[in-house]
């Protein structure tokens, strides 16, 4: 304890030397806040675009309000999906005719082994054609080829029997429908534009202005949009899946119908469409809810 | 020779360079965000599997909040020569004249540059004249829909798809919105012989294979 007493005591006896102020700032806090500022701004400049689901509503007609104007829809084929607020879905098969007996109405919900089961059951064909056709393109098995003119503008694309032809909104296609079809499996360029009228008619076009076509491998950028296009075709040609009437009552909310339009899109259902509930439906409900 | 360590010195780098270039990056990414514009009322979209983009011009966005109240967002059209919510605004002064509202140069050119709007017609002014966003929010009270005799809704998206029939529109309303009030507004499009809607949702992906169908899968 002496000794350090004395040492003090001789430093202060000693030279008095300014303290020397570190001109060496420490940058690593401000990096630090750069670092976050940045990923931060690089962040919600990709957040500003909302995806949406496109739905289309049959014409609205306002003079005939007969029942009997409606398109006659096969009954075996009908499912009606009555909507009725939070996780009250109900289903039932067929018509409801008030003439004569009441199909059963069956309670559900939107859980994986809901509705969801259902409609797989009753689409099972169209569903698993959808998807095996889906998996056939991304792993390869079928190849997409795309025509495109000189300047190197897509005009159509074949995909084995489907032609599609480019719409005029950048990265659609369309499917062309197929006129007679081809007897083989492997059928070339020319077999398909002399069964296909529509598809000579645009290499006629093509011809008559003297542009070369060129064909080349579809790009990953556009498998999508054309295999989408197929679906479409696939649904529109389809003639046993269900047809879902979707009914909604008082208490359903937005998030309700939502969810089942994208069941819809889930389960590959081929035709559906929102319509109005009628009041044989509002008491099958009421019967059901006891 | 007995060998000499050298004494081994922390190494300090310098961070000058990286600072540089971070403020660089940030100045630029600063610089080309482009923030939203401040969105009438809170909306909690529900999810869907649908990835498709919402078309970010020349689009009529509809929202509808949980208690139903609706407002209306319109793009000025597909360029800049395109002044279409100035020509809205002066449409609709001139069908409902006994709001006697007259709109100065100013008031139309802030009123192409806003948001969503929803108010009554008597005091759509007093929210293009605010001068600050917590005051202009007060106006936003949802445009009159409801009752048929003051149905200004109506009329706004007449004169919108009148002075720009090729607009996409989309209907952004929250989960919670009761399904018919939603069904209003599908009902007044219709009338506007619109049959396409983009229902805005967040995106939440569903794996579904072909093992998820039931095994005993009959009729």
């Amino acid at each position: 304890m002496a000794e350090i007493i004395q040492d003090e005591k001789g430093k202060k006896g000693g030279k008095r030397r300014p303290k020397k102020h570190s001109t060496r700032i420490d940058m690593t806090p401000m990096v630090d806040l750069m670092c976050l500022l940045i990923t931060f701004f690089m962040l919600t400049t990709a957040f500003s675009k909302p995806k949406v689901m496109v739905i289309t509503m049959p014409e609205k007609n306002k003079e005939n309000k007969k029942d009997d104007n409606q398109v006659k829809i096969p009954e075996f084929r009908t499912v009606n999906v009555i909507l009725s607020g939070k996780d009250q879905i109900y289903y039932y098969n067929g018509l409801a005719d008030p003439k004569k007996p009441l199909p059963n109405i069956v309670k559900s919900n939107f859980s994986k082994d809901g509705i969801r089961k259902v409609l797989l059951a009753r689409n099972k064909d169209l569903f698993t054609r959808i998807v095996n056709y889906r998996d056939s393109i991304i792993t390869g098995k079928s190849k997409i080829f795309i025509y495109t003119d000189e300047t190197k503008k897509p005009v159509f694309a074949r995909e084995g029997k489907k032609v599609f032809k480019s719409t005029d909104e950048g990265g659609s296609w369309s499917q062309i429908p197929a006129g007679n079809p081809p007897p083989a499996e492997d059928v070339s360029m020319a077999q398909i534009i002399s069964m296909n009228a529509q598809l000579s008619e645009l290499v006629v076009q093509i011809d008559k202005e003297k542009k070369k076509i060129l064909k080349r491998e579809a790009l990953p950028s556009e498998v999508n949009g054309i295999v989408d296009a197929a679906t479409k075709g696939m649904k529109r040609e389809d003639h046993k899946g269900p047809i879902v009437l979707i009914k909604a009552d008082e208490k359903a909310k937005y998030r309700d119908v939502v969810n089942i339009i994208d069941e819809m899109a889930i389960c590959n259902i081929a035709s559906y469409a929102i319509v109005d509930i009628s009041p044989i439906e509002m008491q099958m409900l009421n019967n059901a809810a006891k | 020779m007995p060998k000499i360590k050298a004494p081994v010195k922390n190494p300090h780098i310098d961070m000058t360079p990286m600072v540089d270039l971070f403020s660089l990056l940030l100045t630029f990414f600063m610089l080309t965000t482009s923030f939203r514009p401040q969105e009438a009322a809170v909306v909690d979209s529900p999810s869907s599997v649908s990835e498709k983009q919402a078309p970010d011009k020349n689009i009529m966005t509809i929202l509808i909040d949980s208690s139903g109240r609706v407002f209306l967002n319109m793009d000025n059209g597909k360029d800049t020569t395109r002044h279409v919510r100035a020509e809205m605004l002066q449409d609709m002064a001139g069908k409902f004249k006994n709001y006697n509202l007259k709109f100065t140069r100013k008031e139309l050119t802030d009123f192409s540059k806003l948001g969503s709007f929803g108010s009554h017609l008597d005091t759509i002014k007093r929210w293009i004249d605010a001068s600050t966003g917590a005051q202009r929010q007060k106006f936003q009270t949802g445009m009159p829909l409801y009752d048929t005799v003051n149905n200004e809704f109506k009329y706004w998206i007449y004169f919108a798809l009148t002075r720009n029939p090729d607009a996409d529109v989309a209907i952004k309303a929250d989960g919670n919105t009761d399904y018919k009030k939603v069904k209003k507004i599908i009902d007044i499009l219709q009338d506007n012989k619109v049959n396409k809607f983009n229902l805005v949702t967040n995106l939440q992906k569903q794996e579904v294979t072909l093992k998820d169908i039931p095994k005993d899968a009959g009729k």
